[in-house]
């Protein structure tokens, strides 16, 4: 990149979100004020090398970008031409953008994407390598998102004073997000992606100046503050993550520390009640407080766990409100919270249970199970330094277990000869399961379930053989086909990840397998539940361990296939002015030809034979009755080829062909055609065909 | 990443007109989110000078003061390019002169 490439790369970022911002208020579309953005940014890398960067280049790239606006409103004439230069002042402008980026209709992984690259001003490769992502997902992920905007018609207006808390949370989420995703990297080598970390504060900190009555903002901010002043502290020398407790405070920011304190204070300076914001900086405050770890306020920390755990009720804030109890009023309190917890489904695959677990458990002095846990939370996180620490602790527990004597009662002494079953091979076609049954559906029929049988039982297996050997040798069973072993896995490799691969087998009690169950698939359909449930029990039969499955249950399975929607409501559906042309023409042709909606969605215009009511798509008719051959004339209005079906907005410049050669516009998506049902109705468009087909 | 913009002291005296512009600088670079701190300095100040295990203190003014700062800012962007930009728009309000930008690390 030569010197103005670098210079235009520095202007764009620094002024990209007001360029934008303006253009949008122009144009009321923030994907077309961004390509106008861009083509002014197109025409700096022309000029600027050659002529010079000019004296004010922010204002040279918004005078050239909004020159091309006015064009395209001449144009277009979508839009009326704003008589006076509209006069608001620019920081509403961004304001606005910054709403319209995390609109509530954008998935959250949208929403970070367009925020960083339309306020942000980050690239779609840039962004793609902070997330770790491929560059052509992101950029599909930005394309799909300003349509959702487009479609949705989100405009480009400042949320009402009605609507804006909800709207300011979803901003909120959306910075936290980027922050934590720099701070806590969920992936790769490095612990903290400060280029994350530092947008998501640039980006606070700029929203805090544009709201500054909202005290969720400054709560916002000043947490950012704070958890960036120990980024430094936070990573030992060999870049290994250095825990809260073991951090050298001296290497905290004390800038970013009292620009945190002053955040909050802001935030109590509104006078309004505090959220969940302001709480979790308030607790990062007792941190920055504390000379040392020892002087924590760890009761009031826990207490204001408690206040941030009414507003939400959050399993990751119940765990880490565990820690605090455990520090404040000792590790035997906190396992109590932290056991709680094991049940809960949204924490099944969350590193930090086990190994919050973990840490309370060798505060206990019960280093076995510390160290089980410790490894189960290494399985659970790819983040290397984390891993190394896990790996550090768990190795700490195996030093301590060396020099004591064994905590854990011993495991069932009367089977001491018991072959190893990582070596003990099994009797070939001895197989749970016949050879070639079908996996998945197997363990659902009554006679399958009968796994117990002799011919599938290789003896006794020594119970002080660990959980992830003997279920590796039950899945190296010769005799399974791999379907049989691919199913089978499914259910072993949660087991073994909810209890730990050195768990010794005669630890394994069935309450524990219940549990794991329930976690696991305890809202699941009965079918996938049987499945496990047969699989578990293929296990416990094949390792002498019957009982494992006498705690869960067969469930009946019921069978619901799509259910048609009544007659009256679709006559009522497709009468409904409400509704645009394109939804009821395509519900209504779905209905009357019961075809498959791909196929629908393939129709043609040149394909249609509007006398015989009838198509021809991918070698098979589609037929319609009156009620579509009613709508379909206004809905092709003059157009004599291209998709029947299209979308809302024109694609992106250089996005794939299948286009309307009248107006440019894409062909209808299947998501997208679903989406709109299911918004409009409730239900799947599976659900138009009618029953007697 | 982190710049210490600093500027060396200049004859004219700020005018009004300065004083504004700079006040919307600062308060638009504070909106930016890029402004971490900021201030003037005095002129001269302390010199501490050590040898060996003797420490000299010296009260300003010096001799070499067109040297010295006479105010800094603090700033976090993404790159050198973008603090030079805001450098050369603080330039741009201040008049003749100089500055020095440097990354500060850790």
């Amino acid at each position: 990149m030569s010197d103005v490439h670098r210079t235009i790369d520095a202007v764009w970022k620094l002024e990209s979100a007001r360029i934008i911002g303006g253009l949008a208020r122009l144009v009321h579309d923030v994907g077309l004020a961004e390509e106008l953005a861009q083509d002014a940014l197109v025409a700096a890398l022309e000029q600027w090398p050659a002529a010079g960067v000019p004296d004010n280049p922010g204002a040279w790239l918004t005078t050239v970008a909004r020159r091309r606006a006015v064009d395209h409103i001449r144009r277009s004439r979508t839009v009326p031409l704003p008589l006076t230069e509209p006069s608001a002042p620019e920081q509403d402008d961004v304001l606005r953008l910054i709403f319209v980026c995390c609109h509530p209709v954008l998935p959250a992984a949208a929403r970070i994407a367009l925020t960083l690259r339309l306020v942000a001003g980050l690239s779609n490769a840039e962004i793609a390598r902070a997330f770790l992502l491929d560059e052509p997902r992101v950029t599909r992920r930005i394309a799909a998102a300003k349509q959702t905007l487009a479609d949705e018609g989100a405009g480009f207006t400042r949320p009402d004073a009605e609507a804006l808390a909800g709207r300011l949370s979803s901003v909120l989420e959306v910075l936290y997000l980027v922050f934590n995703e720099g701070y806590a990297a969920t992936a790769g080598d490095d612990l903290i992606r400060g280029d994350l970390c530092r947008e998501a504060l640039r980006l606070g900190r700029m929203l805090a100046e544009l709201v500054p009555a909202e005290p969720e903002v400054h709560g916002l901010v000043a947490l950012m503050e704070l958890q960036t002043s120990r980024s430094a502290a936070r990573i030992g020398p060999a870049g290994e993550l250095v825990q809260l407790q073991d951090q050298n405070r001296g290497r905290w920011d004390p800038l970013l520390i009292r620009r945190g304190f002053a955040a909050l204070l802001r935030a109590r300076e509104t006078g309004k009640p505090p959220g969940p914001y302001v709480l979790q900086a308030a607790i990062a405050v007792c941190h920055a407080q504390a000379p040392t770890a020892a002087e924590t306020d760890w009761p009031r920390i826990a207490k204001l766990y408690d206040a941030l755990a009414q507003l939400q009720p959050s399993p990751v804030i119940r765990l880490n409100r565990a820690v605090a109890v455990g520090m404040a009023y000792g590790p035997e309190f906190g396992l109590t919270e932290a056991d709680a917890l094991l049940a809960d489904p949204a924490l099944r695959d969350y590193h930090l249970l086990p190994g919050v677990r973990g840490d309370l458990l060798a505060r206990l002095g019960r280093p076995a199970e510390a160290r089980r846990e410790f490894e189960r939370a290494l399985t659970l996180t790819r983040n290397g330094p984390e891993q190394q620490f896990l790996q550090r602790r768990a190795t700490e527990m195996t030093a301590l277990l060396a020099t004591a004597p064994p905590s854990e009662p011993a495991a069932d002494p009367h089977s001491p000869a018991a072959p190893d079953p990582a070596t003990a091979p099994s009797s070939p076609g001895s197989g749970a399961l016949p050879p070639g049954s079908p996996p998945a559906g197997a363990g659902d029929g009554g006679s399958a379930d009968g796994v117990d049988g002799p011919a599938g039982r290789v003896g006794t297996v020594d119970p002080a053989a660990t959980l992830g050997v003997v279920a590796g040798a039950f899945l190296g069973r010769a005799d399974l086909d791999v379907a049989t072993v691919r199913s089978y896995r499914q259910t072993v490799t949660r087991l073994r990840r909810a209890l730990g691969d050195s768990l010794p087998l005669g630890l394994l009690t069935a309450e524990t397998v219940a549990t794991v169950f329930a976690t696991a698939w305890g809202s699941a359909a009965p079918k996938t539940w049987n499945r496990h449930r047969a699989t578990l029990r293929s296990f416990g039969a094949w390792c002498g361990r019957s009982d494992l499955a006498t705690g869960l249950a067969r469930r009946a399975e019921v069978v619901s296939p799509v259910a048609p929607l009544p007659a009256a409501d679709l006559a009522t559906l497709f009468g409904d002015g409400r509704q645009a042309l394109r939804e009821r023409t395509l519900w209504c042709l779905l209905h009357e030809s019961s075809a498959a909606v791909t196929a629908v969605l393939a129709l043609d215009v040149e394909g249609l034979d509007l006398d015989d009511r009838r198509a021809r798509v991918g070698g098979r008719w589609v037929a319609w009755r009156s009620g579509t051959a009613r709508l379909l004339p206004e809905l092709i209005a003059g157009r004599t080829s291209g998709p029947l079906f299209l979308t809302d907005r024109r694609p992106a410049p250089g996005a794939p062909g299948d286009r309307c050669p009248h107006t440019g516009r894409g062909r209808l998506s299947y998501e997208r055609a679903e989406y709109l049902f299911k918004r409009a109705t409730g239900h799947t468009l599976r659900q138009l065909r009618p029953t007697d087909r | 990443m982190r710049f210490l913009m600093m500027q060396k002291p200049t004859d004219t005296a700020p005018d009004q007109k300065l004083f504004a512009e700079m006040a919307a600088f600062v308060e638009e670079l504070t909106a930016a989110g890029v402004l971490l701190a900021t201030g003037g300095l005095e002129p001269g100040g302390v010199l501490m000078s050590s040898l060996g295990d003797e420490i000299t203190v010296t009260d300003g003014p010096f001799a070499e003061a067109k040297e010295a700062a006479a105010g800094f800012a603090l700033i976090e962007v993404g790159s050198r390019e973008e603090a030079i930009e805001l450098a050369r728009r603080f330039r741009k309000i201040v008049g003749d002169g100089e500055s020095t930008i440097q990354q500060v690390f850790g």
